[in-house]
């Protein structure tokens, strides 16, 4: 059932042209930054050669492209997220959902993972140009599966906040607004707290993710995003069970 | 037993609801068996959309163990039980609930997928529902081109394609033309034989011609049920239009057996009233015939659901007198 949603998410998704031109405009964006980055990697490497430790080509290009797609995905995520409940609700066809012998948790689901594979697909990208650096050097493919990893999750996390909000109101773009306030929110408090043992700096995702994005694996990073993901999940079946309550 | 009472397939006992602090639904009860079409009539607002709604699993109702509310579909539980009961549902809401995007195909395969079908049998139903409702030639079509028609077929077609056993239809006829009403009438009346289907209208020739029974609802109240061919009887009042393109006196008209009333509407045409157990139309036809009144039209007189409304509520106030006046000596 929860395939069948996702499925079916994805199906409206790339039937829309929209989705089409966010997808070609981000692909454009990702690969003028890469370029960029890979001119200036070239311009100082014969300095960098001259160092007795000198930082690697998936260092200086890899990890600052990533960070890039996290913080755009954290303004393109809830224009995807918008639409999950709020608009199934203004176009009525929640109804069908309801009516059928599904549980909240399915719906919820179902629409998270779509959305979820949807916008990992978007960030596929990245990686394939990254590795297109393979013809002409050797990467540090470690570093490359932590960040992917890390993205991964910290879009999961994007998404359960947006798929939240979205379940609150009927109006999708109160949804996107919300959600975009939620998570440009967490990181502003995030960069805005001095103090290095802040409590902001544990809620904020995108502070977990640079953990990640300098090619350290923690457990406790990972954990979190699994939480904040599961924490907004469970408010948003909630949500959605109240739905039959309150109508 | 050939004659065996069909199945119940959908009981609701005692369904309250209130938004806020208004009560909108007041201990509604409905039967409903296998085979039979029942009309849910009454006015916008009178709650026939929230009954449907609680009916599907859409809205709860109000605490349901104070009032001993329950609902049964096909002997399982909506409340305890709603994935199971509600495989047997097929609703139509007001609004179509359709994916704009999605082609017909697509789209009635993802509903028959939701309500549990495997795979195969989908494919199957989609051929037999997409000729059932008329949709052979749109398959590939995405909806959000289709006009409101076809829509509301494909509304339609997505409500019966799992086959189910109780199909509730919202206003099914609404905001469409002649032709098209005509063949969602015969449909919801084909899909009687072998569901059950309720549908919830406004209009009174809805009910007249597609249900076997009628449900009245005003301000969130069953007020009278019965078999729709026993209310037109209550609503029907005896009469007809008459067109005469050379009438005679007045006088002339009323002096004709069984006649009791004539109101002239304008130069030719009157509003002929007369008493329920005789017909004097044949005599009126042989007179006009004979003194050359030259009849153009003759029309009976139907009733409107606000006549019918305004009988049932009336009588209903009377017995309740009568009833308080038995009671004290």
């Amino acid at each position: 059932m929860i395939r069948l949603l996702a499925l079916r998410e994805l199906r409206s998704l790339f039937s829309m042209p929209s989705t089409w031109f966010a997808l070609a405009v981000l692909q454009f964006i990702f690969a003028w930054f890469f370029l960029a980055r890979l001119d200036a990697f070239l311009e100082v490497q014969p300095q960098l050669a001259q160092l007795a430790n000198p930082p690697g080509v998936t260092i200086t290009i890899a990890a600052p492209l990533f960070n890039t797609a996290a913080l755009l995905l954290m303004m393109l995520a809830p224009m995807f997220t918008m639409r999950l409940i709020a608009e199934e609700r203004r176009n009525q066809t929640f109804t069908l959902l309801l009516s059928a012998p599904l549980s909240s948790r399915h719906i919820v689901l179902g629409k998270f993972f779509g959305l979820l594979v949807f916008l990992a697909a978007l960030m596929t990208g990245v990686p394939l140009m990254l590795y297109t650096l393979m013809f002409g050097t050797a990467l540090d493919h470690g570093l490359l599966l932590s960040n992917m990893l890390g993205l991964l999750l910290l879009t999961a996390s994007y998404v359960a906040v947006g798929l939240y909000v979205s379940a609150l109101t009927t109006q999708p773009v109160i949804a996107a607004i919300g959600a975009l306030a939620v998570l440009v929110g967490l990181w502003l408090a995030d960069i805005g707290a001095a103090a290095e043992d802040s409590p902001w700096h544990l809620i904020s995702p995108l502070n977990h993710f640079q953990n990640f994005n300098a090619g350290l694996l923690d457990s406790g990073d990972a954990a979190f995003f699994v939480l904040f993901s599961a924490v907004f999940l469970l408010l948003a079946m909630r949500r959605i069970h109240n739905n039959r309550i309150y109508g | 037993m050939p004659n065996a009472t069909p199945e119940i397939t959908l009981a609701a006992r005692n369904l309250s609801r209130r938004f806020g602090s208004r009560q909108v639904i007041h201990n509604v009860s409905l039967e409903l068996r296998r085979g039979e079409v029942l009309g849910l009539l009454g006015h916008n607002g009178a709650g026939k959309t929230t009954t449907l709604q609680m009916l599907t699993g859409c809205l709860l109702p109000d605490s349901a163990e104070k009032n001993g509310c329950s609902i049964e579909i096909c002997g399982i539980d909506l409340l305890r039980r709603p994935t199971l009961a509600k495989a047997h549902i097929g609703y139509l809401p007001e609004t179509p609930p359709l994916y704009r995007e999605l082609s017909v195909n697509d789209y009635l395969t993802f509903a028959a997928r939701l309500r549990g079908m495997k795979p195969g049998a989908a494919a199957e139903a989609l051929i037999q529902t997409r000729q059932r409702c008329g949709l052979e030639a749109v398959g590939r079509k995405i909806i959000g081109t289709l006009s409101k028609g076809y829509q509301q077929r494909v509304g339609i077609a997505q409500a019966i394609i799992h086959r189910p056993a109780v199909i509730v239809l919202d206003e099914p006829t609404v905001g469409l033309d002649p032709t098209q009403i005509r063949d969602i009438r015969t449909l919801i009346r084909e899909l009687g034989d072998s569901s059950s289907v309720i549908l919830s209208t406004h209009l009174l020739g809805e009910v007249q011609s597609v249900c076997d029974r009628v449900e009245i609802m005003q301000h969130g109240r069953l007020i009278y049920g019965d078999t729709s061919a026993h209310m037109q009887q209550y609503g029907g009042i005896s009469g007809f239009i008459i067109s005469l393109r050379n009438p005679p006196p007045l006088s002339e008209l009323e002096g004709i057996a069984g006649i009791s009333s004539v109101e002239p509407l304008s130069a030719t045409q009157f509003r002929v009233l007369h008493a329920p157990d005789i017909n004097p139309s044949a005599a009126l036809l042989a007179l006009a015939a004979q003194r050359s009144w030259q009849l153009e039209q003759l029309t009976p007189l139907q009733a409107t659901l606000e006549e019918v409304f305004a009988q049932i509520t009336h009588a209903g106030i009377t017995a309740a007198e009568k009833n308080a006046t038995g009671e004290t000596p």
